[in-house]
């Protein structure tokens, strides 16, 4: 157990603690600038991941249909469906645990933050004199930095977020773009049950984490806000911005009041995929995820043409410039 | 607050402070005794005089400026009782009636104990610098760049202030003009506690976990011992020798010329008070609630005398078991 923490120590914790302060002293003694610099940092240091991790979701939500009809098809024989499924997915390049990379490494760097920050903004003696044996003497404006202004915009970085006067609005913020970020990455569900779950998981783990953050000190709550806006903006260059706009146009608003759009959305996105299955608005768009498996392109493509070519082409709007090029391209060879 | 028995550990007295909280009624600072008072500062935000003998609340305690935490010591002289707070303020009282004489606002906490000396009030600032302020007015007289936060209280002498920083450097600063007069930058962490000196030489720890002897003109390195743990508490003139506590719980004393001769109590607990001596004795607080003595026997040696466990009646428990 000791060398599991002399691990974390070593691997984690002294590095993210010394990298907070270095930043610090970089960004003109500014700690809520040197947070929102590390999280980009770590955001861009996972942008591989990422993008395989969007990849991934987006070839498994295109394969959906598929796993329907297997799922239909071998709906007694629970092993059979299982290993045709894992067949599928084999012979289509998905691994569905690549969708969680990002996720997995978030956890440790967010775990790692909380520590980090609570050793970095010491107030007490005790917690100052711990934290001179973290810092690598090396680095340069450690002693400078000591002790850290945790100021910023007018909030103590420190605090607990339900503290401070604007801790409610920024618990807002984390659990909005975690809504968006949610939403913008979601899966086409398999089965009605798993679209259950994924609608209720739409609304949950935001409001969770907006909860809990109002606990969390407010470094780390500004921490998630900052790496929830650059996730968005990753999945929106990497998966196109038609979740986002939908978002932003009618989608949160109707998300809240009204249930019966999604199932009218969703019994469209059926129709238009020759899926028999009811789906949520999030599948609406997914038709673009083929975008990066070729294979997976033609499914979808044939799916929205067979059915109703002006829902094609409305659909068709809200993809990005790059999925319509490709789009067209597909369909002029097919023709 | 207690006063012991140097002798047996005895408690003479006790004295509770006011916060509501424990961690309130934690004192870091060393407390200054002048005229059968002795004055403390405590983390619950307020300083307090008691008499000596009685541990009795003679001023009937003053809250200091905001009541922000107090993490240094107070500095009694020219009349005055002088602290600083976490506020950022240094407060100036007088010693005879407790009013208020005048504050010096810094742009950081400060923990550092101050200094009275020659009319002036010295001490170190969390926003790195190091004052000398006019004692009667509370005007500045001079303020000390360090390059690092500063929660060492300096050492005055000679016409020389003495302190270390977190820029890991050791200053000596003109006391009348504030003009550096050298530098020693020889450690790899910060200082955290005052130095001492004797015979012209300042022995001085630092978070390193070295102890470092350096001539008091020139600022050269004597010597230097390496101590197995970071070292935040003072170190400690004893005889002929200087001792000092290292985080780890390892008390060492060595020879004040060349750093010889080292000899060590290990009380395997972790120890970041300074130290105090009197007589043949050292004496210091441990992590494990205790309160210790040590004395050198007469063949140089450490032996622990006796232990104080403050959160108990009994002052030496009956299961003690000496460290050395």
């Amino acid at each position: 157990m000791e060398l599991i923490g002399d691990l974390w120590d070593l691997i984690i914790n002294r590095p993210m603690i010394n990298s907070l302060v270095l930043l610090y002293w970089v960004c003109f003694s500014n700690f809520g600038l040197s947070i929102i610099v590390f999280t980009f940092a770590t955001r861009l240091l996972m942008i591989p991941l990422t993008m395989r991790q969007v990849r991934m979701t987006k070839a498994m939500g295109a394969l959906a249909p598929r796993v329907q009809e297997i799922t239909a098809k071998y709906k007694d024989d629970p092993q059979r469906r299982s290993q045709e499924t894992m067949k599928l997915y084999r012979e289509s390049g998905v691994n569905p645990i690549g969708c969680l990379g990002p996720l997995v490494l978030q956890m440790p760097i967010f775990i790692g933050l909380f520590w980090a920050l609570r050793a970095t903004l010491a107030s007490t003696p005790e917690g100052l004199a711990d934290l001179s044996s973290k810092l690598y003497p090396w680095l340069p404006g450690i002693g400078e930095s000591i002790p850290i202004d945790p100021y910023f915009l007018g909030l103590n970085l420190g605090d607990i977020t339900q503290s401070s006067q604007l801790g409610p609005l920024l618990a807002l913020l984390v659990a909005g773009s975690t809504w968006l970020m949610q939403k913008m990455s979601a899966t086409r569900p398999t089965s009605e049950q798993q679209a259950q779950t994924n609608r209720m998981l739409l609304w949950f783990m935001p409001i969770m984490i907006g909860v809990f953050s109002l606990g969390f000190e407010t470094g780390l709550t500004l921490y998630w806000t900052v790496s929830n806006v650059v996730g968005i903006i990753v999945q929106g260059f990497i998966g196109g911005w038609g979740q986002f706009k939908q978002a932003f146009a009618f989608g949160f608003l109707s998300g809240i009041f009204s249930t019966e759009k999604k199932g009218t959305d969703a019994e469209k996105s059926s129709k238009s995929n020759g899926a028999d299955t009811k789906g949520t608005a999030d599948e609406v768009n997914s038709g673009e995820a083929s975008e990066s498996t070729p294979g997976i392109e033609e499914e979808v493509s044939d799916g929205h043409r067979g059915k109703d070519g002006q829902d094609y082409r409305r659909s068709d709007r809200t993809r990005s410039k790059g999925a319509r090029r490709r789009a067209r391209r597909s369909r002029n060879r097919r023709r | 607050m207690r006063a012991l028995d140097t002798e047996t550990g005895a408690a003479a007295w006790r004295f509770d402070l006011r916060g509501d909280v424990e961690s309130d009624r934690a004192v870091y600072g060393t407390p200054a005794v002048k005229d059968g008072v002795v004055y403390v500062g405590s983390y619950d935000g307020n300083l307090y005089a008691l008499n000596i003998d009685t541990g009795q609340d003679a001023w009937n305690e003053v809250r200091v400026g905001d009541g922000s935490p107090i993490v240094g010591g107070p500095a009694v002289g020219e009349g005055l009782v002088v602290i600083g707070s976490s506020d950022g303020t240094l407060y100036a009282y007088d010693a005879a009636n407790r009013s208020f004489r005048w504050r010096f606002d810094t742009d950081n906490s400060i923990w550092a104990s101050p200094a009275i000396a020659d009319g002036k009030v010295y001490f170190g600032s969390m926003d790195r610098n190091v004052y000398a302020i006019d004692a009667e007015t509370g005007k500045e007289v001079w303020k000390f760049p360090t390059g690092g936060a500063v929660t060492a209280a300096p050492l005055v002498m000679d016409g020389r202030v003495y302190v270390g920083s977190f820029s890991s450097v050791f200053y000596a600063i003109d006391a009348e003009t504030g003009e550096e007069v050298w530098q020693f930058p020889g450690a790899n962490n910060w200082y955290w506690s005052r130095a001492v000196a004797n015979g012209g030489m300042l022995f001085v720890a630092s978070m390193d976990g070295r102890l470092y002897a350096l001539d008091a003109g020139s600022g050269q390195l004597v010597w230097t011992i390496q101590t197995e743990a970071p070292i935040i508490g003072a170190p400690v003139l004893i005889g002929d020798r200087v001792a000092v506590a290292s985080t780890n719980g390892v008390v060492q004393f060595v020879k004040q010329q060349g750093g010889a001769d080292p000899v060590q109590c290990n009380i395997r607990t972790t120890i970041k008070a300074h130290l105090a001596a009197a007589g043949s004795r050292v004496f210091f607080r441990a992590e494990d609630h205790t309160i210790r003595a040590l004395e050198i026997n007469v063949n140089g040696n450490p032996d622990e005398v006796w232990i104080h466990q403050s959160d108990q009646d009994d002052p030496v428990p009956r299961d003690w078991t000496r460290s050395c």
